[in-house]
């Protein structure tokens, strides 16, 4: 009974403009004309009973009369008991639990207030009217009901013959011959007795006591909190004896048959249960259902997503990918978990199912190995996850430049950022859950013309190169920003030393002051890349603009390592140059899709995570960003450190991404020929293949050689640390669920966590169900 | 577990006397007049000459039945008290029965020194809620009576009325006068209490409570016919025992089923919305809590776990045994 929920938060007072109205014109109306209706019924003679016959010396009709004024409880004083006690305990409850809930915060009902036509109506009166209104009601509307049957049906009270007086020697009267007597041969004087014996059937006082008694004691059986045993019972018990006796004393002053008062009873109690059950809702507090309502359903729709999301995450673990499996598991998981019509993310279960498969495609068909394939696919989805925090791109503000910045990824700095990327928009989701939705929608129409907002909503794919380079070409002038996974195992290119310019230092001095200004969440690492999601319905805003410039510090950032480590690609292999095909005028030329740096497959094996931020001005001049930093070192240190803690199994792949950190991959387009040669090499290496969806570029045809390795302090990793950690499709399905659902807080132990978040799935869903059954 | 199980409570004991106690002695001391001093005088009831129906032979004074009124109120009294004692402390005994019962009660620690666990707490509650319900019944049973004043159907047998004051010629002759009687003032005066049937309604009341008690606590999965033949045999011996007195024209058909919904329906509430059909008060509680979690994202409740399976642990143990 006592919600803490209720208690927890302070409802604002409400303003209705309805309340009054509606209580002038809709309650009160129907009260005054059942009034009117039944002092006509009661107290004039416009409706005449049905005359029924009786026999001769009927002994059950010839009880002794009892003067109407002297019946032990006559009716006015019925009328006035049966409405001054409920009225009264009534009004005594609420304003004891007005008084309870205002002192001690414990009454378990809290109801807003409300102000209507410039009053503010509290809850205690609110409540009040409501139940003393119903209840008034309630006895205008069994009176009704009993004056009407009454009527129809016209039996006689037992007294009949003794106020009839019937002249049994009328002519056409016999006794003898036929007992039942239809004619009217009353000779009594008395017609209001007359009359008054004609309706008996149900019992006044039956009825009128039976709803009285029934209200109030669902009132006080819903209202009385059971620490107290006995009270309930015992005003229950009172009431209930009160009603009884009332009617028992129509029996035995001879008023009416016991059948009477019996079904008066009945009638009388399930008029009182039907306006205490639905009129009033049984006594608990009017406003909850609806945000309980609320509440619900986007609850299941997560449910729905997650256990979705699982699904295919365990399959993409599990297995290499294949396209019909994946394509399987994803409509299992959609039909048995989302079966809540989440209709607004099935747009993006395809992108994902298409994602997978493509990512299938191309690793079979690509020209590396077989386990580069397996690589591949294993790692792309955690890339993507690493980077779709940054993605929304039509929020950012069309920046005028050029520009690409390479951000190299650590996976495990990159999985605490998702973590805590998640958390932070889960808040935000949480505080507005409507505007989330709205977002949504806002999200599904802005598709067409929204060049990444399509990458935003369809996190996941957005790693796949494919539906960003669509999406990018379809909104050529507006700003976009691509991400690009940082590719394990494939080494950054880093073909080119990074060229310096003081211009290019005093923005990333800019930059940095920017970012620490807007960077306000702790995170673990120094990339504050877990800003909550804002959602979609306000492109240019402030936090939009934050996120542009964290990206941009987060590439900065790895800038700092650049110098040092440029040659730290094993590209020679995979040749990871691809992220620069967008800047490539020429490249984009042909096809805009595969123009853009982050669509190309190629540059997502080959290059850490690239942030391109492309304002698609191609007349504009271009202005790279080039970073060298002098100490290169110091983010090195961070990160082995961030390594030591890590655990062992990945080491040696860590290693490797360490040195893919150190890379910096601030470009500048002067160099373009180079950048131009390790495009091609990457989209030699295969992934252009792909699928249908992929048209090979057309500058790619001839492979070059793998870019040179770079000075490099550090030696090239040995092959097998090339290898992908552990994939972790969690991660996967937490970059999915941060657009569309609740996240898994552990992206270390995929499976585990996932089947837990299954059990709870369930048991919330029967808790649901159970709710709305 | 332990310290999860306590709660510190002030309020219990002197809730318990200032209310519980009051409440229960005003209601035994009301019964107490009606059932056994004269303050309530019975309505005087007036009958039909030579009414067949008032007509039946004397059975004897109520010792003379079959079921004497103090064997029967004995056990009605005792009888589901004895069970609630005994199935309380076994449940308590048996291991695995107390952990839903500590999971449904919390140990009350009123002071220093006093401990009301779980045990103590759920007896004083049935004992005590089914105690109430019994004087409860008596007061609603001596009202009816005294009210309406039915006369039993050996009322003019022992009445004897001396008609000579008020011609009898016709059948249909009711005769308002009923003070006319030349009988036992006692006996008559026991003949004006007819409606509802004492009996019959103390005896089912006490077997429904007994009845709603059985089948919500006691859970016994080897044997399946234990509980119910307990149940309906608690039911069947207070059918007969309102059917008795019928047969023993003690009272009218009618009386009797009066009787028995009067008592039925005090068991019913009693046991559903007083004391939660035997189900702990601290169940209802965590499960309203649990469910407040429901629209919330889990993210923000690291602990969200936790009550969740507790809850569905309960429900599976409990669907479990009543599957059984």
């Amino acid at each position: 009974m006592t919600s803490p929920k209720n208690k927890a938060k302070k409802k604002p007072p409400k303003d209705s403009m309805t309340l009054l109205p509606c209580f002038y014109f809709v309650e009160l109306p129907i009260v005054l004309s059942s009034l009117v209706s039944l002092y006509f019924l009661e107290l004039t003679d416009v409706l005449s009973p049905a005359m029924v016959g009786f026999r001769c010396h009927d002994r059950d009709l010839s009880m002794p009369y009892v003067e109407t004024g002297d019946e032990l409880i006559p009716l006015l004083m019925l009328l006035s008991l049966a409405f001054a006690g409920p009225a009264a305990s009534i009004m005594m409850g609420e304003g004891l639990m007005y008084c309870l809930q205002s002192k001690l915060k414990t009454c378990p009902k809290s109801e807003s207030s409300i102000n209507a036509g410039g009053c503010s109506f509290n809850s205690f009166l609110r409540r009040t009217v409501r139940f003393v209104g119903v209840h008034v009601f309630g006895l205008l509307a069994t009176a009704l009901v009993t004056d009407v049957i009454q009527l129809a049906t016209g039996y006689h009270a037992p007294f009949f013959l003794t106020v009839c007086q019937p002249n049994y020697t009328a002519p056409g009267v016999s006794c003898d011959n036929n007992a039942y007597i239809t004619r009217d041969i009353c000779m009594g004087k008395d017609q209001y007795a007359i009359m008054s014996a004609r309706k008996t059937f149900p019992s006044q006082h039956a009825t009128l006591s039976g709803f009285a008694a029934v209200y109030i004691s669902m009132y006080l059986n819903a209202s009385i909190s059971s620490t107290t045993k006995l009270l309930k019972p015992l005003l229950v018990f009172a009431y209930c004896m009160a009603a009884g006796l009332a009617g028992l004393t129509q029996i035995t002053q001879h008023r009416s048959h016991p059948i009477d008062v019996y079904v008066g009873y009945l009638i009388g109690a399930g008029i009182g249960v039907y306006l205490a059950v639905y009129a009033v809702g049984n006594f608990k507090a009017s406003d909850e259902d609806a945000p309980s309502l609320q509440r619900l359903t986007p609850a299941q729709q997560k449910d729905g997503l997650r256990v979705l999301s699982q699904r295919s995450h365990d399959s993409l673990y599990r297995k290499t990918p294949r396209v019909s499996e994946s394509r399987e598991e994803l409509g299992a998981g959609l039909g048995s978990g989302a079966r809540s019509k989440v209709r607004r993310e099935k747009a993006s279960l395809a992108s994902l199912k298409r994602a997978s498969a493509d990512v299938e495609l191309l690793a079979t068909r690509g020209p590396m190995g077989k386990e580069t394939m397996v690589t591949f696919s294993n790692t792309l989805p955690r890339v993507a996850n690493g980077n779709s925090p940054i993605s929304p791109s039509d929020e950012l503000p069309t920046p005028q430049r050029h520009m690409t910045f390479h951000v190299p990824f650590d996976p495990q700095r990159s999985r605490q950022l998702v973590s805590e990327w998640r958390q932070r928009s889960l808040e935000v989701r949480s505080q507005s859950s409507r505007d989330e939705e709205e977002g949504t929608d806002g999200r599904d129409g802005g598709d067409e013309g929204g060049a990444a907002g399509e990458g935003e909503q369809e996190m996941p794919s957005s790693l796949y190169p494919t539906v960003q380079a669509n999406k990018g070409t379809a909104t050529p002038t507006g700003a976009r920003m691509v991400v690009a996974p940082p590719l394990v195992h494939i080494p950054e290119e880093a073909s080119r030393p990074p060229p310096v310019s003081p211009k290019s230092a005093k923005t990333r001095a800019k930059w940095l002051s920017l970012t620490e200004g807007g960077v306000k969440e702790p995170g673990p690492g120094p990339i504050a890349v877990s800003t909550p999601r804002v959602p979609n319905t306000q492109p240019n805003q402030p936090p939009s603009q934050q996120r542009v410039t964290q990206v941009i510090a987060m590439s900065k950032q790895q800038g700092h390592g650049v110098s040092s480590s440029t040659k730290a690609s094993e590209g020679g292999s995979s040749s990871g140059g691809g992220s620069n095909c967008s800047e490539s005028p020429y490249y984009r030329i042909p096809s805009d899709r595969d123009s853009c740096t982050g669509s190309n497959p190629g540059s997502i094996a080959g290059s850490g995570s690239i942030v391109t931020i492309d304002a698609h001005a191609p007349h504009h001049p271009v202005v790279r960003v080039s970073a060298t930093n002098g100490k290169p070192w110091e983010w090195r240190n961070t990160i082995s450190g961030n390594m030591t803690a890590a655990d062992t199994a990945g080491d040696q792949h860590r290693v490797a991404l360490q040195r893919q950190d150190n890379v910096n991959h601030y470009r500048d387009y002067r160099t373009l020929p180079v950048k131009t040669d390790s495009l091609c090499s990457s989209s030699a290496s295969g992934s252009v293949e792909g699928g249908p969806d992929l048209p090979p570029l057309p500058t790619c045809s001839s492979p070059l050689p793998p870019p040179p390795q770079l000075s490099s302090p550090l030696p090239p990793p040995p092959p097998h640390s090339m290898l992908p950690p552990p994939p972790h499709p969690d991660l996967l399905m937490d970059g999915h669920s941060q657009a569309l659902s609740r996240s898994s807080t552990l992206p270390r132990r995929p499976s585990v966590s996932a089947r837990s978040h299954a059990e709870q799935e369930h048991y919330y869903k029967a808790m649901q169900n159970e709710r709305m059954l | 577990m332990a310290s999860n199980n306590t709660l510190r409570s002030y309020s219990i004991i002197p809730c318990f006397i200032f209310v519980e106690l009051v409440i229960m002695s005003g209601t035994a001391l009301l019964s107490y007049y009606m059932e056994c001093t004269d303050l309530f005088s019975v309505h005087v009831q007036g009958f039909f000459c030579n009414d067949a129906e008032l007509m039946k032979p004397y059975p004897g004074t109520e010792e003379s039945s079959f079921i004497p009124p103090l064997i029967l109120y004995c056990v009605v009294a005792a009888a589901p008290t004895a069970i609630i004692f005994i199935g309380e402390v076994s449940m308590y005994v048996m291991k695995s029965t107390r952990e839903a019962l500590l999971a449904q009660e919390k140990t009350i620690v009123t002071g220093d020194c006093c401990y009301l666990n779980p045990l103590i707490r759920r007896i004083i509650r049935f004992i005590g809620v089914f105690a109430f319900g019994l004087f409860a019944t008596d007061i609603f049973v001596n009202a009816g009576q005294v009210v309406t004043g039915g006369l039993s159907p050996y009322f003019l047998s022992v009445c004897k009325p001396n008609y000579t004051g008020t011609e009898c010629r016709f059948n249909h002759q009711f005769i308002i006068n009923g003070n006319i009687c030349t009988g036992n003032p006692v006996v008559v005066e026991n003949a004006r209490r007819s409606f509802p049937s004492k009996d019959a309604s103390l005896s089912v009341y006490s077997a429904v409570y007994l009845t709603m008690y059985i089948t919500s606590t006691i859970k016994t999965k080897s044997s399946r016919l234990a509980k119910p033949v307990l149940c309906l045999g608690t039911l069947c011996s207070a059918f007969l025992t309102g059917l008795n007195r019928v047969s023993e024209y003690r009272n009218h058909c009618s009386d009797v089923v009066a009787g028995f919904l009067l008592g039925s329906a005090v068991a019913l509430f009693l046991g559903i919305c007083v004391v939660n059909n035997f189900k702990g008060v601290h169940s209802a509680a965590a499960k309203q809590k649990t469910e407040d979690y429901r629209g919330l994202p889990l993210m923000t409740f690291p602990r969200v776990e936790s009550p969740l399976e507790t809850l569905s642990a309960q429900n599976h143990s409990a669907s479990m045994t009543e599957v059984t």
